[in-house]
């Protein structure tokens, strides 16, 4: 019996000896007693190569024609160098990023052609009044703020973003407690029970977005996810008409990173979901395998709104599709503790004469 | 409460009753008169001498404090008398102080206190409900005695709390705050038993609150300030990342292929329960000289 030396204990993690008079495996450190093949089968587990492996099909096909490119103008901003497209009625005023007026007119240029787009549902009239909806009902945000209200430009943004499919297959480990409380005159019971729990399967995703423009901020562009994909179309250069587009200059090899941690996260808690009736589970151990991606070039719809407030300036992004309006808005310091002082009063006052109701009750 | 073996105030009790004869017949003769006159038959019939008896009875003239000692000035007995005859007069509670320089022929506070509310103070036998509190400024002892109802009004835990409100006075020499807290809860819970459920062990009168109470009170307050005013912050902030991706998960395609749950081990946690201690409350007595009941706590100072 070698191979049994190296058994450690689960619980405490001492080595343990196989005990021949009760035929189980028990720890001398703790005196947990186990099934020795619940203990074999839980070190072969643990025993096996849990790597990650993750394989892209990145390749996209589709590239601009001639004609195509011929209808589309670049501009590129002298400020900030963001580099935008339109079509060739579209007259850029200004960079959608920085606001510089200054914005340079060239040949476009470009190799890969957007594989869909979502057209715009929702007018600039409609990212006007959500934006006087949004600054609505905040009470930190200063008045002053409120009322000179100034929306420096409002730009309709086709922005390009990658989509990755994903089928995953994973292949999860768990510790699960389980815990039961009795009592008897004299003593309170707590017992808790150790399990093992094994998860495998698969789940798949489609098209999990990721920005492709590096002058778009990533965090300003998921936070008006999700995008409905069931509206996309195949691209074509008529959906430009009037509105700006972004040029992708992130690859798509540099941005599978992104989707995968999205992904991954919200594979393991898809599993997790399935290890039921248990008081506490804990992922100790697993693989989670993405295959057979396929990266697809898209633009999505984005209203962005500008505007300079003491010196800093603010930009506000609306889904062109759903109408989900986001941007941080600044903060009034002197409302902020006046109101923190006031609820903290009352808060305090409340709870001190609950306090003395309880007391001298 | 300090343990007393309970053979000593028996034996004590027992020579008392041999030795006092005298006061008691003169008690008893002092009873046929009206009160003001038992100052001078009973002085009269007991040398004025060593006697702690004969001394409290001479000075005794009916009226709720006897200041043998002197520690208090006339103006405060006055204001003692005052306050303690309002509880006989509202409860019919005779509530007593007796201050002396020395015991001299007793040895225990509580055969004194007990012996001078019955031979002196309840010498008529009107006065059967009562408490008394005795100290002793040459021995350095304190002792209060219950009779009758006052037993039960009394009882063994409310003295204790009483004791806690007087103890410091007395040790610090403010024997008119001592009497006057005193005579405050004499008050307080007479009222309290005349509601029905005099002060116990599990009925005691509430202590002010800590102002620790009022600091954590304050420190939640603060804390539910804050998470109100973190909800405020959050409504400025809207811009994050997504954390995962489950608008993506493609409908259906969720399979679990593999599936296994293996008991491993268990193991029982096992505490005792904290025992009840319940205080069984009421008042313990004992009997006097006098053979009358008394109830009563005491100490030094």
């Amino acid at each position: 019996m070698a191979d049994l030396l190296e058994y450690k204990c689960p619980c405490c993690g001492g080595a343990i000896n196989f005990d021949s008079a009760t035929q189980k495996m028990k720890c001398p450190y703790c005196d947990t007693e186990f099934d020795p093949a619940a203990l074999m089968s839980r070190d072969e587990v643990l025993k096996q190569p849990q790597k990650d492996h993750i394989h892209w099909d990145t390749q996209t096909q589709s590239v601009w024609s001639e004609d195509e490119k011929a209808e589309l103008r670049s501009y590129i901003c002298r400020s900030c160098g963001g580099e935008i497209i339109g079509d060739a009625q579209t007259a850029a005023a200004s960079c959608p990023y920085c606001g510089n007026p200054v914005v340079m007119t060239g040949q476009f240029s470009g190799d890969l052609r957007p594989d869909y787009v979502i057209p715009f549902k929702l007018d600039k009239k409609a990212a006007k009044e959500k934006y006087d909806a949004f600054i609505q009902g905040k009470k930190l945000l200063p008045k002053i703020f409120k009322d000179q209200n100034h929306i420096d430009e409002i730009k309709g943004v086709y922005v390009p973003f990658w989509l990755f499919d994903a089928d995953v297959d994973a292949n999860i480990q768990y510790e699960a407690t389980r815990t039961r409380v009795w009592s008897d005159r004299d003593y309170d019971y707590t017992e808790t029970s150790y399990f093992m729990v094994d998860r495998a399967g698969r789940i798949a995703f489609d098209r999990v977005p990721v920005d492709g423009s590096s002058k778009m901020p990533d965090d300003l562009m998921e936070s008006i996810e999700p995008f409905d994909f069931n509206d996309a179309v195949d691209f074509q250069t008529a959906y430009l008409a009037g509105y700006l587009a972004d040029k992708f200059d992130v690859g798509s090899e540099q941005s599978v990173s992104r989707a995968n941690a999205r992904i991954k996260t919200s594979a393991e808690a898809a599993f997790a979901d399935t290890v039921t009736g248990y008081n506490a589970v804990l992922p100790k151990s697993g693989n989670i395998n993405v295959q057979n991606g396929k990266a697809k070039y898209a633009l999505y719809p984005v209203w962005l709104l500008n505007t300079t407030w003491n010196g800093k300036q603010y930009t506000f992004a609306m889904n062109g599709q759903t109408g989900k309006f986001v941007g941080d808005l600044p903060m009034d310091k002197g409302a902020y503790w006046k109101w923190w002082a006031l609820y903290s009063g009352v808060a305090g006052a409340v709870c001190a004469g609950l306090t003395a109701i309880l007391y001298f009750r | 409460m300090k343990k007393r073996t309970p053979l000593i105030p028996l034996l004590l009790a027992l020579v008392l009753a041999l030795l006092l004869p005298t006061t008691a017949l003169a008690a008893d003769a002092a009873s046929l008169d009206d009160s003001d006159m038992v100052l001078y038959a009973s002085s009269d019939s007991i040398p004025a001498d060593a006697s702690l008896l004969g001394q409290v009875a001479a000075a005794y003239d009916g009226s709720a404090v006897t200041d043998l000692a002197g520690l208090l000035s006339a103006g405060e007995i006055e204001t003692l008398n005052e306050k303690l005859a309002a509880v006989r007069g509202s409860y019919g509670i005779t509530a007593a102080v007796v201050t002396v320089d020395s015991m001299n022929d007793y040895f225990y506070a509580q055969d004194a206190a007990d012996d001078i509310y019955d031979y002196i103070i309840n010498a008529d036998g009107d006065r059967p409900d009562g408490i008394l509190f005795f100290i002793t400024m040459g021995e350095r002892k304190w002792h209060i005695s219950t009779v009758g109802a006052g037993i039960r009004i009394f009882t063994d835990a409310g003295l204790e709390y009483m004791e806690d409100n007087f103890i410091d006075d007395l040790r610090d020499g403010d024997y008119y705050g001592a009497f006057d807290a005193y005579a405050s809860l004499c008050a307080s819970f007479s009222a309290q038993a005349a509601s029905g459920a005099p002060y116990d062990a599990d009925n005691l009168p509430k202590t002010p609150m800590s102002p620790v109470w009022f600091a954590v009170a304050v420190g939640i307050g603060l804390l539910i300030g804050t998470l109100i005013m973190t909800y405020y912050k959050s409504q400025l902030k809207t811009v994050r990342m997504q954390q995962s991706a489950h608008n993506y998960i493609r409908n259906g395609s969720m399979a679990i292929t593999g599936s296994r749950d293996v008991f491993l081990y268990s193991h029982v946690n096992r505490v005792a329960k904290p025992k009840e201690s319940g205080s069984p409350g009421g008042s313990g007595t004992h009997s006097g000289s006098s053979g009358a009941s008394h109830g009563g706590r005491g100490g030094s100072f």
